[in-house]
């Protein structure tokens, strides 16, 4: 992982050293890694610009699945006009996230940030009706919701795979578990950006939120965190247009601070990047208890999505909503079980045990 | 006159310009003289004055140019890669 790291870092900092990229077997491993870390963008930015130095046939390897990683990218952002074109008929808004956005917006050349699915973001009201609408064209849901409507209310979103298999990530808020539930997700829609795509136009969050985004998803995504994500968060803080003070002020609001601070210290830690005193900040944020505490859930080996669900409790305001949702997850449809957990009996053996309390709303 | 169709959507490495027309499913990946085409019409071109720039570019014969190139723009503009303007 040193050798993607540091190619990573040398895309962000023009100070770096070259990277001489090892041979044979490590070689194999290092672009097995990037592969798998969705970084050959990366790798094909360092060799455009003369960063990365290799043989003839490593060359040939990460230009060739550099040109496959962008063929695939453009069509999604292909599907992506679609989908956002037909759910503007239907009157459903929407914002395109993640990815298909901030390689256009956030990226000096959008062909060295690749992107593996499409990912939008309608509000609450409009969620069921998007889903309805992806379904009746072909597309089926990778997991089911608990209960129906559990997802409008609680949910990040879901994910659908067309019959292309194109993945779509239809989304309604920033995160599932706890802190996907103190987002305001109809604030998400009071500003925008617009991204072009060919000659279209596409509304965007506005950069402050896409960074809010990228943070929440380097640091609440994948554990340990991706490189690409990471390099997403330091890429638009590097920009220097990022207004950090809203950003913090939103975070404050949205009790996910802690989000922030730690998604911009991996990155700089990670990067091995300079520190300013606007950085700093990031490293001597101090969360309040229940920042840790939602924060637990998605970091280590504790990590699960039962975890999130469970610590999403406290950040659903009043009685009746948290008796609804622990309900929810507690007699969940028999489908959504199968999957998440396996059977009534291994849920509700781990509701006795304290992972799930029906006994926690009060 | 002949120029990047506007709708369609591109990304540029080492491998050259992979372009998705606006009629087409799937991208085309341009290389060697096709990048010199995409380059050379992003900006409205006559016919005559994109061979001219290629002949010269190449150092090759202009009637060897236009037969070449020929076939190339006619694929190009089906596909919605390119387009036709006034």
């Amino acid at each position: 992982m040193t050798v993607l790291r540091d190619v990573v870092a040398l895309t962000l900092d023009p100070d770096r050293a070259d990277v001489h990229l090892p041979s044979g077997e490590q070689w194999d491993e290092v672009w097995a890694d990037a592969r798998d870390e969705r970084t050959v963008a990366v790798f094909a930015q360092a060799l455009h610009e003369g960063r990365v130095h290799g043989s003839e046939a490593q060359r040939a390897t990460i230009v060739q699945e550099h040109e496959d990683a962008m063929r695939a990218c453009l069509r999604l952002e292909r599907v992506a006009l679609d989908l956002i074109a037909d759910l503007e008929v239907a009157g459903i808004e929407t914002r395109l996230l993640k990815g298909a956005a901030t390689a256009r917006l956030d990226y000096g050349n959008p062909s060295w940030r690749s992107f593996g699915d499409v990912d939008l973001l309608v509000r609450s009201r409009d969620y069921d009706a998007a889903v309805e609408r992806f379904r009746s064209d072909g597309a089926r849901r990778r997991s089911e919701e608990p209960r129906p409507g559990f997802d409008r209310r609680f949910g990040k979103g879901v994910c659908l795979i067309r019959s292309d298999g194109v993945q779509i990530d239809l989304h309604r808020t920033l995160a599932s578990g706890p802190f996907g539930l103190t987002v305001e997700p109809d604030a998400l829609f009071d500003s925008g950006e617009s991204v072009t795509i060919g000659d279209q136009s596409v509304p965007a969050l506005d950069r402050d939120l896409r960074f809010l985004h990228a943070c929440f998803h380097a640091v609440l995504g994948d554990f340990p965190p991706r490189l690409t994500s990471l390099r997403d968060v330091a890429q638009l803080l590097g920009t220097g247009r990022v207004d950090l003070d809203r950003v913090r002020a939103i975070a404050c609001r949205w009790r996910a601070g802690v989000v922030i601070a730690s998604a911009v210290a991996s990155a700089w830690t990670t990067f091995a990047l300079h520190r300013t005193p606007a950085i700093d900040w990031a490293f001597t944020y101090v969360p309040s208890r229940y920042e840790r505490t939602a924060l637990a859930a998605y970091l280590g080996s504790g990590r699960s999505y039962a975890r999130q669900m469970v610590a999403a409790i406290p950040a659903i305001s009043g009685l009746g909503a948290k008796v609804t949702y622990a309900s929810a997850l507690l007699f969940a449809d028999g489908s959504y079980v199968a999957r998440r957990d396996g059977g009534y009996v291994r849920r509700l053996r781990r509701a006795a045990l304290g992972g799930i309390d029906a006994r926690v709303p009060r | 006159m002949i120029v990047r169709a506007s709708g369609a959507i591109w990304r540029t490495g080492d491998f050259g310009v992979v372009v998705l027309g606006t009629a087409a499913h799937e991208p085309v990946t341009l290389a060697g003289t096709g990048v010199a085409i995409w380059d050379a019409l992003a900006r409205p071109c006559r016919r005559v004055e994109l061979v001219e720039v290629l002949a010269s570019h190449f150092a090759a014969h202009r009637d060897e140019v236009a037969r070449d190139v020929a076939p190339v723009l006619d694929e190009l503009l089906a596909g919605g890669v390119l387009e036709v303007v006034s």
